[in-house]
């Protein structure tokens, strides 16, 4: 267990086994560091966790289950809702996950129904 | 207090480099400048494409930014370069730039008859500007003059848990020794802006960080355009980016954890000690010459994907977010954070190694982008050319 300051709170960056990094206890997604391969499990603070897809590193995969329209926390903050239900080990990107934040695409969408 | 070598100029203020710097006041004298650059390699030329047909704020904010670079401690002496009709009159920028006490001088292609006899003066000019600030030496200073800049370009999700976590370190023992660090980059704190505006050293602050951000983004919904266009570019998301406040919750980590004393506009000179907010953009070279025109010494710039950049007058020390990219962009990289990631080092380890670093160029020691000669330049605009 390696400890880095995030956010001015103490928090774990716990490696699974160097293959991924969890910043903040309140997440609910890690960051792969080396590649993780679709059907490799993995202990995860006591549980295994089977990743459900190939990802890259430096992309994020679920370590909690994850309902369509839950907050997707990273840093300990929200970073975007989930679009789809997300299940512990599944890879998390544009394709389940939307920004909240500077969403000028909705503002337009409006316009244009005016 | 540490002290550091470093150039006190005539108004107090410390340089770390000591540049003869060729600036042109407008579009239109670009290529005289260029040519004067060409025959005179011991002066720095940069170019833009401002300076005439602007207006209001946007006008005020391309004059700040030109006397702002010029006036850079880093700048020991300048030759201003304009046409004669524009906007920006050479001149303006010249009697601005003397109140630094620096060594100016100003030549109008009009008034001198066209590119080649103002060629033929400025080399006369710039040789004797030479002459004269290479007899200044370097003498002991406190660090606690340092101006430090931050910036982050083409970001992955390595640099909010290596690089830019590692440069917070480093600001925060800037900070500790009494000097100053600029976190910039608005469009990178969207999504993130309640964690700095709880570290605001009072209200005030704190509301015109907000205000700040608001504008920017209401800027982008004016224009009728989808801002994260523009801020989470495809780069980002291939290194594993997903949203705007994801990108801002990586990004605000240069800062580090001490309080913001202030909150400035675009090119603006800093006017406490420790840690303040300066509104530029994403773009990295027009932020890098907001903070270079608010009198920052030198940059610290983390990259996930790598860049070549550098900056006009100012060391820009590059700091991978991992290993492979550091490898990739070895020519451009200074420091590697992805040992961080690969377990070889930790925040404290790398925080302290980015801080002696900055020292080291700041006496002298050339960066990656200034070895080869990465001098770039650009000037923020908020209005529309006339």
């Amino acid at each position: 267990m390696r400890y880095c300051k995030i956010n001015g709170g103490v928090s774990s960056l716990d490696f699974l086994l160097k293959k991924a990094i969890i910043i903040n206890s309140k997440d609910n997604v890690a960051i792969a560091i080396r590649k993780l391969k679709k059907n490799q499990k993995y202990d995860l603070q006591g549980d295994t966790i089977i990743i459900k897809d190939d990802i890259d590193p430096g992309c994020k995969l679920a370590i909690k289950n994850i309902k369509k329209g839950d907050m997707v926390i990273k840093y300990g903050e929200i970073i975007g809702r989930a679009i789809q239900d997300i299940e512990i080990g599944e890879f998390v990107h544009t394709h389940n996950l939307e920004g909240i934040r500077g969403r000028g695409d909705k503002v337009i969408q409006k316009e244009l129904i005016k | 207090m540490k002290k550091i070598m470093g150039y006190i100029r005539e108004n107090g203020d410390v340089g770390f480099r000591n540049h003869l710097l060729i600036l042109p006041s407008v579009i239109c004298a670009n290529r005289t400048a260029q040519l004067l650059g060409q025959i005179f390699e011991n002066a720095i030329c940069i170019t833009h494409q401002h300076g005439c047909s602007q207006g209001g704020e946007d006008l005020k904010q391309t004059f700040r930014t030109l006397i702002g670079v010029a006036s850079n401690p880093n700048v020991a002496a300048v030759l201003v370069v304009g046409l004669g009709c524009e906007s920006i009159e050479a001149e303006d920028i010249a009697n601005e730039v003397r109140k630094t006490g620096k060594i100016v001088s100003s030549l109008e292609i009009q008034k001198c008859g066209g590119v080649s006899k103002t060629i033929e003066q400025g080399k006369k000019i710039l040789s004797e500007m030479f002459e004269e600030i290479s007899k200044y030496k370097r003498q002991l200073v406190s660090i606690d003059n340092i101006v430090l800049g931050t910036e982050c370009g083409g970001s992955d999700a390595f640099s909010g848990i290596s690089a830019n976590v590692a440069v917070g370190k480093a600001s925060d023992l800037i900070v500790e020794n009494g000097g100053t660090v600029i976190l910039s980059e608005t469009s990178e704190i969207i999504g993130a802006e309640h964690i700095l505006e709880k570290r605001c050293i009072n209200k005030n602050v704190g509301n015109k960080l907000i205000s700040v951000v608001r504008r920017f983004e209401q800027r982008a919904l004016d224009m009728g355009t989808d801002i994260r266009e523009g801020t989470v570019v495809p780069g980002n998301m291939k290194g594993g980016i997903t949203s705007l406040e994801e990108k801002s919750l990586g990004c605000i980590h240069k800062g580090g954890e001490t309080e913001i004393k202030e909150v400035i506009e675009y090119a603006c000179k800093p006017l406490k000690k420790g840690l303040v907010v300066m509104d530029t953009p994403g773009d990295d070279v027009e932020s890098m010459s907001g903070m270079v025109a608010g009198g920052a010494q030198i940059i610290v710039f983390t990259t996930g994907r790598g860049t070549p950049t550098g900056s006009a007058v100012v060391p820009v020390i590059k700091i991978s977010s991992n290993s492979s990219t550091f490898k990739n962009m070895r020519e451009h990289t200074d420091i590697n954070a992805g040992k961080i990631i690969d377990g070889d080092s930790n925040i404290e380890e790398l925080g302290q190694e980015i801080f002696n670093f900055i020292l080291k160029v700041a006496e002298g020691f050339l960066t990656k982008a200034e070895e080869s000669d990465q001098r770039d330049f650009s000037i923020n605009r908020i209005g529309p050319t006339f």
